[in-house]
C-alpha cells in the first residue's frame, strides 16, 4: 500500500483490467467467437492498444497527485457542482473502487461463460443428433416417400391402431377422428394431469431466480397466475370462467370504477393512496367500501320500479344485472383476500430461502425450491382458510353468486315460458306432487300391512 | 397521483428489489446444473414410464366395489344391499350389521380395493353385512327431508333386515354424516338397535377446528339450493373439499404421483381413489338445508333441540352399547366434533377410540387393516352373542 489511495485504486483497477482482458482475449472461446465476427480482430487489436494508453494516462494523473488530500478541492468542486445540478446523477453515483472491481469480476465470469458456450457448441447434442439424422437420411424426400408407402392410407392405419390397445377402442377412435385437429385432442386428453399447469408456472418462477431482474418483474404476476390456476380448478365449470384472471379482473373493476362509477361513488382518498402504493390490504378495503357505496348509489338505479306491461320482466332483467354486479364486487373482495395471502407467502418464501441458505441447507434443484414454495404457500392458505374473515368473505361471494344465478334463471324461465315445454317451476310442482303421493302410498301400505296383521292374514 | 405517492411506491419497490436480488444471487450461486439435469431427466423418465403404465391399465385393474352382493330393497333411488357371506353359516355373527354411509361420496369406499377392503374384513370375521347405497339423487328427490332419510328410508332398511334375519335388534355402523344419521336413528328407535358404532362422526358442531364447520356457519344455504333448483350438484361439494387443502389436493398430489406412478399397484390404487374422491352424488335441497341449519349453524343435536318427524331427538335416550372411533388428523370431522358425544349419551357401555390417521385413512391405511378394523370387529362380536 502506498500513501496514495488514489494510486492504489488505480493500480488495483488496472491489474484487474489487464488480468481480465488477457484472460478474455487469450481464451479459446473469445478467439473462436472473434474469428467468426467481422471486424472483431481489428476491435481486439484496438482494445489491446488502448489499454496501455489509458493506463498511462491515469498513472500520470495519479502521480501528479502525491496525496489524496490534494484531490479534495477538486472533488468538492464536482460535488458542489453536482448538488446544484440535480440532473447530474452521474457524479453523485460514480462507482466506488469496490463496485468497479465487482463489475470486472462479473466481466471475468462472462468470459468463463463464453468458455461454457463454446464447449456446449462443440458438444452440442442436438447438432450431433441432426448430424446423425441427416447422414442417415441424405434424401428427406425419399424418407417421406418411404413413409407414405408404409402408410398408404392414414385412416386405415388409425383403424388398426385400436386393436393394439384392447379396451381402448373408443378412446383411440376419438383420437383418430381428431387427428386433423391435434390441439383439440390435447385439450381433451384424458390423461392430462391436473395441477401441472400451475406446477409448470412454479418452474418458470424458479428459472427466473437465475435472472434477478426478470424474477422481480415477473414473480408477482406468476404467483398470482399460479394461484388463479389452482383456484380455477376449485370452482365448478360455470364459475371458472370468471376466475380465469382474477388479478386482471381486479384491475378491470378498478377501471370500471374510475370510468363509470366514480362520478357517483367516492372512495376514501386514503384507500386510493394505499392502492397506488400496492398495499394488498387496500384492495380488501376498496372492495368492502365499494360494496357500501354501490348500495348507496348505483344499485338504486337497478332497483328502480318499472311501469307498464313489461314492468315485471324489466324488473327481473335489472335484478339479474344488479345481482351480477354485486357478485362481481364480492368476488373482487374474495380475490383481494386471496392475493394478499399470496403476496405475504411470497415474502415468507424469500425469508425461508434466506434462512435455509444461512443454515447451509442445499437448494440446488427445482424440486428443492418447489418444496419450499409448496410448504410455505400451502401453510399460508391453510391459515387463511381457517379464519372467520375468509369464511365470511367466501360465504358472501357464494351467496351473492347464488342470488345472481337465481335472478338469471328467472330471466331464462320467463323467456322459455312462451315455448311448448315445461319449465322448472312446472317440474317442481310435479315433483312436489310425486313426493306427496309417494309418502301417501307409503303410509297407506303401512296401514294395510297393520290391518292385515291384525286380521291374521299375514 | 401525487409525486409523494410515486416516490413512496418507488422507494418500496427499490427496497423490495434489493432484498430479492440478494436472495436470487445467493440462490443462483447454489445452482448445480449437473444435479438439475439429472433431476429433470429423472422426472422425464418417470413421466414416460408412468404413461406406459397408465396405457397398460384395463378397466378390471381399477375396478372397485367388487365383492358379491345382492340388492334386497329399493325405495326411490336408495338401495339396500346384502353381501354374500364369506364364512359358513355356523361361523356367522348372530346379529346382522347395517352400514350407513354419508350422503356425500359413495359407500364403496369400504370396498375400494381388493387387498384393503373393510367389508371383506368384516365378512371374513363372520359379520352379516348389509349396506345402504343412497344412490344419485335427481331433481325429483329435491323434497326429501332429513326425516325421510332417517325415519323412512333407514327405518324400512332396519325393518327389512330384522324381518329377514328374524332378529328384533340389529347392529348399526354409521360413517361420517351416515354416523350422525345412525345416532339420530338410534335415539328415536332404540328398540330396534343392539349396538351402535360411529366412525369419524360429527355430533358437536360447535367445533372451531374444522374449516367446514367454520364456513357453514356463515353460509346462506337456501340461496345456494335455490340457485341450483333444489338439488346441489356433486361438484359443488367436491369444490368445498378441495378448498380445504387447495395446493395439496389440486397440485402436489399429482406432482407426488409422477414419482411413483410407474408402479402398477400404486397407480391402480391412485386411480381408484381418484374416481371415488370425485364421485359425489348431488345433494337434495331439503335435507342439505336442514342439516346445515340444524347441525352446523344451530348445533341442535348435542343440545337436545333437534326435532325430527315431530319428535325430539334426545341423545340421553341412547342406552345401547356405543363405540365411537375418530381420527386424530381428520380435516373434515375434527376430534372435538366427536368427543363430546360420549358425555351426551345415556349408555353405560361406551367406548371412545382415536387413531393417528386421517378421515379416509381410518378405512384405507395399513393402521386401519392392522388395528382399527380388527378392533371394531372384536368390539361388535363381543356384544353380538
Amino acid at each position: 500500500m502506498s500513501n496514495n489511495p488514489f494510486m492504489d485504486y488505480q493500480e488495483q483497477f488496472f491489474k484487474l483490467w489487464n488480468d481480465n482482458m488477457d484472460q478474455m482475449l487469450n481464451s479459446d472461446a473469445y478467439k473462436a467467437i472473434a474469428k467468426n465476427i467481422p471486424g472483431a480482430e481489428t476491435y481486439t487489436k484496438a482494445m489491446e492498444a488502448m489499454v496501455p494508453n489509458v493506463e498511462n494516462y491515469w498513472k500520470t494523473m495519479a502521480s501528479s497527485m502525491p496525496a489524496v488530500t490534494a484531490m479534495n478541492p477538486v472533488m468538492d468542486y464536482w460535488k458542489d457542482f453536482a448538488d446544484k445540478m440535480p440532473g447530474m446523477d452521474y457524479f453523485k453515483n460514480m462507482p466506488t473502487a469496490a463496485q468497479m472491481m465487482d463489475y470486472w469480476k462479473n466481466f471475468a465470469d462472462a468470459a468463463k461463460m463464453m468458455e461454457t458456450w463454446k464447449e456446449f457448441a462443440e458438444k452440442n447434442p442436438f447438432m450431433e443428433y441432426w448430424k446423425g439424422f441427416t447422414e442417415n437420411m441424405p434424401n428427406m424426400g425419399e424418407y417421406w416417400q418411404n413413409f407414405q408407402k408404409m402408410l398408404p392410407n392414414m385412416s386405415e392405419y388409425w383403424k388398426t391402431f385400436p386393436s393394439m390397445f384392447p379396451g381402448m377402442n373408443n378412446y383411440w377412435d376419438s383420437f383418430a377422428k381428431m387427428m386433423p385437429n391435434p390441439e383439440k385432442f390435447a385439450e381433451l386428453a384424458p390423461f392430462k394431469v391436473p395441477g401441472f399447469e400451475a406446477f409448470t408456472k412454479v418452474y418458470d418462477m424458479w428459472k427466473n431466480f437465475g435472472d434477478p431482474n426478470a424474477m422481480v418483474q415477473d414473480f408477482q404476476q406468476k404467483f398470482n397466475d399460479i394461484m388463479a390456476d389452482v383456484l380455477k380448478s376449485l370452482f365448478p365449470e360455470n364459475v371458472q370462467a370468471f376466475l380465469a384472471k382474477p388479478t386482471e379482473f381486479m384491475n378491470m373493476m378498478v377501471d370500471y370504477y374510475k370510468q363509470f362509477v366514480s362520478p357517483w361513488v367516492e372512495i376514501d382518498a386514503d384507500i386510493m393512496e394505499r392502492l397506488a402504493q400496492g398495499d394488498p390490504n387496500a384492495y380488501i378495503d376498496f372492495f368492502k367500501q365499494y360494496q357500501d357505496k354501490y348500495a348507496e348509489s348505483v344499485e338504486k338505479y337497478f332497483t328502480i320500479y318499472g311501469m307498464g306491461l313489461n314492468r315485471e320482466a324489466n324488473e327481473d332483467y335489472m335484478k339479474a344485472m344488479n345481482t351480477w354486479n354485486k357478485a362481481m364486487i364480492s368476488m373482487g373482495e374474495l380475490m383481494a383476500v386471496i392475493n394478499k395471502t399470496g403476496q405475504e407467502s411470497f415474502e415468507q418464501i424469500a425469508e425461508k430461502v434466506q434462512e435455509e441458505l444461512k443454515e447451509g441447507v442445499s437448494l440446488t434443484t427445482f424440486r428443492d425450491f418447489y418444496n419450499v414454495w409448496y410448504s410455505v404457500t400451502e401453510a399460508a392458505y391453510e391459515k387463511l382458510l381457517a379464519t372467520d374473515e375468509f369464511a365470511k368473505v367466501f360465504d358472501d361471494f357464494s351467496d351473492r353468486y347464488a342470488q345472481y344465478m337465481i335472478a338469471q334463471n328467472k330471466v331464462y324461465e320467463r323467456m322459455l315460458a312462451f315455448l311448448p315445454i315445461p319449465t322448472n317451476t312446472d317440474m317442481k310442482s310435479l315433483y312436489r306432487t310425486v313426493y306427496d303421493l309417494r309418502k301417501e302410498v307409503r303410509d297407506l301400505k303401512k296401514a294395510v300391512a297393520a290391518l292385515e296383521e291384525k286380521g291374521g292374514k299375514k | 397521483m401525487s409525486e409523494n405517492i410515486f416516490e413512496k411506491s418507488l422507494a418500496q419497490y427499490q427496497e423490495f428489489q434489493k432484498d430479492w436480488m440478494e436472495n436470487a444471487v445467493a440462490l443462483t450461486e447454489q445452482f448445480d446444473p449437473k444435479k438439475y439435469m439429472e433431476q429433470m431427466q429423472e422426472m422425464q423418465d418417470n413421466i414416460l414410464e408412468g404413461m406406459k403404465t397408465l396405457l397398460s391399465l384395463k378397466p378390471e385393474d381399477v375396478a372397485s366395489d367388487q365383492l358379491e352382493k345382492e340388492e334386497v330393497l329399493r325405495i326411490g333411488k336408495m338401495r339396500l344391499f346384502h353381501y354374500v357371506p364369506l364364512v359358513p353359516a355356523s361361523k356367522k355373527v348372530k346379529v346382522p350389521l347395517l352400514i350407513t354411509y354419508a350422503l356425500v361420496n359413495r359407500q364403496y369406499m369400504l370396498d375400494l380395493q381388493p387387498d384393503r377392503s373393510v367389508i371383506k374384513s368384516f365378512l371374513e370375521a363372520g359379520l352379516d353385512v348389509y349396506i345402504i347405497d343412497w344412490g344419485y339423487p335427481t331433481a325429483e328427490d329435491m323434497y326429501l327431508t332429513l326425516d325421510d332419510h332417517i325415519n323412512w328410508y333407514m327405518d324400512e332398511c332396519v325393518d327389512y333386515i330384522r324381518k329377514e334375519t328374524k332378529k328384533d335388534k340389529i347392529n348399526i355402523l354409521g360413517i361420517c354424516q351416515g354416523g350422525t344419521f345412525s345416532t339420530i336413528y338410534t335415539a328415536l328407535h332404540q328398540e330396534k338397535i343392539k349396538n351402535l358404532v360411529t366412525l369419524v362422526v360429527p355430533i358437536d358442531f360447535s367445533s372451531n377446528d374444522g374449516m367446514l364447520f367454520r364456513w357453514s356457519r356463515f353460509m346462506n344455504i337456501d340461496s345456494l339450493i335455490e340457485a341450483y333448483d333444489g338439488v346441489v350438484p356433486g361438484d359443488v361439494m367436491n369444490v368445498a373439499y378441495l378448498i380445504l387443502k387447495p395446493l395439496a389436493l389440486t397440485m402436489d398430489k399429482y406432482v407426488g404421483m409422477t414419482d411413483k406412478w410407474m408402479d402398477k399397484d400404486y397407480l391402480t390404487n391412485f386411480i381408484r381413489m381418484e374416481k371415488w374422491t370425485f364421485d359425489s352424488p348431488a345433494q337434495v335441497g331439503a335435507t342439505l338445508s336442514q342439516f346445515i341449519k340444524d347441525m352446523y349453524q344451530d348445533n341442535k343435536l348435542i343440545k337436545g333441540e333437534l326435532e325430527l318427524g315431530g319428535k325430539n331427538v334426545n341423545l340421553k335416550n341412547i342406552k345401547v352399547p356405543v363405540l365411537c372411533a375418530c381420527a386424530d388428523r381428520d380435516h373434515l370431522v375434527p376430534l372435538s366434533a366427536s368427543e363430546p358425544f360420549m358425555d351426551a349419551l345415556g349408555s353405560k357401555d361406551k367406548t371412545f377410540l382415536h387413531f393417528a390417521t386421517g378421515h379416509i385413512g381410518m378405512f384405507t391405511s395399513s393402521r386401519s387393516r392392522k388395528e382399527i378394523i380388527p378392533g371394531i370387529i372384536d368390539w361388535l362380536k363381543e356384544r353380538s352373542k
